[in-house]
């Protein structure tokens, strides 16, 4: 079998204060790629913000482990070199950086920590325009300043252009269909889909079945209120697109002790 | 110190032509009779004089030292502790000694100084007289050296630029403690000339530093400033502009870089004389430590001065509990029919921008100093030339991991 690349164990967390995932578990393997759903407010986005290691989270109980090992007590950037990605459901504006001068610091941050060569400057270009095309991203884009001005495609396409550059092992896609078109959203997905690798692992992370439809899932999950529900294969997205959330909301009730 | 033994040091200085010596005999006169600003000065509230007076300074006595290894060679003026050491004009341009060419010295700024100006004018040793001709596009490199040794750097420059001409004016402030930088500037920008002028105070620690700039503005004329400061302990600039004719414009852009204990001023004043000017301020402070950031930005809007637009927008990033900003806008309008605005903002840095940076790869430094550059960009790219612009760049890039 496979080598399991990121494992949640029991997780439990809270931020401010107030317990949001309560005892989660999960394991992907290599090649897998397994979708999360969830109503609002399940924890979702608490998820993708614990496992990549956001300060304002604090895990309570459990663990999660990376090829293994905890990763608890790494800070973001190591759980980064490692080859942790988390494309955000709202990537952040930041007026003054050039997309280009921070990609290619980042791209260089993690060929450092991971023992190779980092790139000069004409390799990063070419790498740059290679990978833009995957996600069809306009590179003037690129001598702008990061996400600022973007519209909501451009800064989807970006984070999965960055997701290209950095080579993740294990990429985590919190909402990536968020304000999409159908258009916008099958770029997105065409472009995750070409970075799926027996390498690899993706979670995606999503509301509606429609993403699931242009990026398909081996493994579906149903999250409600900071438990998993549910898991099953394929099918159960399109149960859950049936029924909505209600009956989710009604077997974790059942479930609560 | 008391006011009276600088003055005593002043009138013991006589060397130079007769004008240049009566300019500074009434300017020690001026600093007996004004003294130095004290605690309750409104425009001395948050920055202490004292802290500007902290040693006994004296004036560099005799010749200056060669100081080839600290002067910069692209550098066409060096001043060591306010002597001069070399003075070379750019091609169209004349480049005199103030001592020898002293008249109009006090024109802007005023004939009858008082506290730190009088201090300035008293003890300079020597500065520059600069005339840009009509219709010149010239630029002048000044390096201030400072050689510690207790001693007061004290200079006086005149810059006249002439209808249609353009200077840019470059000052750079360097050199180590225990050592007293004052320097001041008197501009006459013509009708349709353009003064440029860039002030980097880069002085190290344990140099206190005072600068005060006057400018005069003439009909469709244009003063654009870049003032850097921090690294020096306790600074402070005073900017005074005066648009005197229909159609005269200021941008004044400020950086401040402080950490540790250190204390810089920006004190701006304005003065809107006549209909159609424009001015524009945009300053931006990033405080870490125990350093503390001042800002006074005054607008004086005249009777009669119609159509005049001013903006006014103070920034500041403070990257400890400890750092403190203060932004004071003043603005005082007799006359209707004008469009003044004013902004203030102090922030910390935005700890989602960090954490996204992070889970790109980027350390907490390189994303904090990331972010820190990102917030001087503006300043930054508002230098005119390029090799300007990376220096500061470089500046702010090396400030904070030298700062934490």
């Amino acid at each position: 079998m496979s080598e399991t690349l990121l494992e949640l164990v029991d997780l439990h967390a809270e931020v401010d204060g107030k317990p949001i995932l309560k005892g989660l578990s999960l394991a992907l393997r290599a090649g897998e790629v397994h979708a999360v759903m969830g109503p609002n407010a399940s924890g979702k986005s608490t998820l993708s913000k614990v496992i990549t290691g956001h300060p304002d989270y604090r895990v309570t109980g459990g663990d999660v482990r990376f090829r293994g090992a905890s990763i608890l007590e790494l800070t973001p950037e190591e759980r980064a070199h490692q080859g942790l990605f988390l494309s955000f459901q709202s990537p952040v504006e930041i007026p003054g950086v050039s997309t280009a001068v921070f990609l290619k610091a980042a791209v260089n941050a993690v060929r450092r920590a991971r023992n190779q060569p980092e790139l000069d400057a004409a390799a990063f270009l070419r790498l740059a325009r290679e990978k833009s095309a995957l996600v069809q991203l306009d590179k003037e884009l690129l001598s702008r300043s990061l996400n600022e001005g973007f519209s909501g495609g451009e800064k989807k396409r970006n984070e999965i252009f960055q997701m290209a550059m950095l080579e993740p092992v294990v990429s985590v896609l919190d909402e990536p269909d968020s304000g999409l078109d159908v258009d916008a959203l099958r770029i997105v997905a065409d472009g995750v889909n070409a970075l799926r690798s027996p390498e690899r692992a993706m979670l995606v992370i999503t509301h509606y079945q429609r993403l699931l439809d242009h990026l398909p899932a081996d493994h579906i999950h149903v999250l409600v209120d900071g438990r998993i529900v549910r898991s099953g294969g394929p099918e159960l997205a399109g149960e859950v697109e049936a029924q909505g959330y209600a009956w989710a909301r009604e077997a974790a009730a059942g479930a609560a002790p | 110190m008391t006011e009276q033994q600088y003055a005593e040091l002043a009138r013991g200085l006589s060397e130079g032509p007769p004008g240049w010596v009566e300019l500074r005999q009434g300017a020690a006169d001026a600093l007996v009779a004004s003294g130095f600003p004290g605690p309750r000065d409104e425009a001395w509230k948050y920055t202490r004089p004292a802290a500007l007076l902290d040693h006994d300074w004296a004036p560099a006595e005799g010749d200056p030292p060669e100081v080839d290894a600290e002067a910069d060679p692209e550098a066409d003026v060096v001043l060591v502790d306010g002597r001069l050491l070399r003075a070379r004009a750019a091609p169209g341009t004349t480049v005199e000694s103030i001592r020898q060419d002293s008249f109009g010295v006090g024109h802007i700024l005023g004939e009858d100084p008082a506290g730190f100006l009088a201090l300035n004018l008293a003890l300079a040793r020597d500065g520059v007289a600069v005339r840009v001709p009509a219709g010149v596009s010239a630029k002048l490199v000044v390096q201030h050296v400072a050689t510690g040794g207790e001693r007061l750097g004290a200079a006086r420059h005149l810059i006249n630029v002439d209808p249609g001409g353009e200077l840019l004016l470059v000052e750079r402030f360097t050199g180590q403690g225990p050592a007293f930088t004052s320097a001041v500037v008197e501009a006459h920008v013509s009708e349709r000339a353009s003064l440029v002028h860039v002030r980097e105070q880069a002085e190290g620690p344990g140099v206190p530093h005072h600068g005060v700039v006057g400018v005069n503005v003439g009909a469709g004329g244009r003063y654009h400033a870049v003032s850097v400061l921090g690294g020096a302990g306790t600074t402070r600039v005073e900017l005074r502009v005066a648009l005197q004719a229909p159609g005269a414009h200021v941008s004044l852009d400020g950086l401040v870089l402080v950490a540790g204990r250190e204390h810089a001023d920006h004190h701006v004043r304005i003065e809107h004389r006549a209909p159609g000017c424009t001015s524009r301020q945009a300053f931006r402070s990033l405080c870490a430590g125990r350093s503390r950031s001042v800002f006074t930005g005054n607008v004086v809007v005249a009777e009669g001065a119609v159509g005049t637009d001013a903006a006014q927008v103070h920034r500041a990033l403070l990257l400890s509990d400890d750092a403190v900003a203060d932004a004071r806008p003043q603005l005082e309008i007799s006359c209707d029919d004008v469009r003044c605005t004013h902004g203030a903002a102090v922030g910390a840095l935005d700890a989602e921008a960090l954490f996204y940076l992070r889970q790109r790869g980027l350390g907490e430094l390189a994303a904090r100093s990331l972010l820190t550059e990102a917030f001087a960009a503006e300043i930054v790219d508002a230098l005119p030339d390029e090799a300007l612009r990376d220096a500061l760049r470089a500046r702010v890039a090396g400030w904070l991991g030298a700062a934490s």
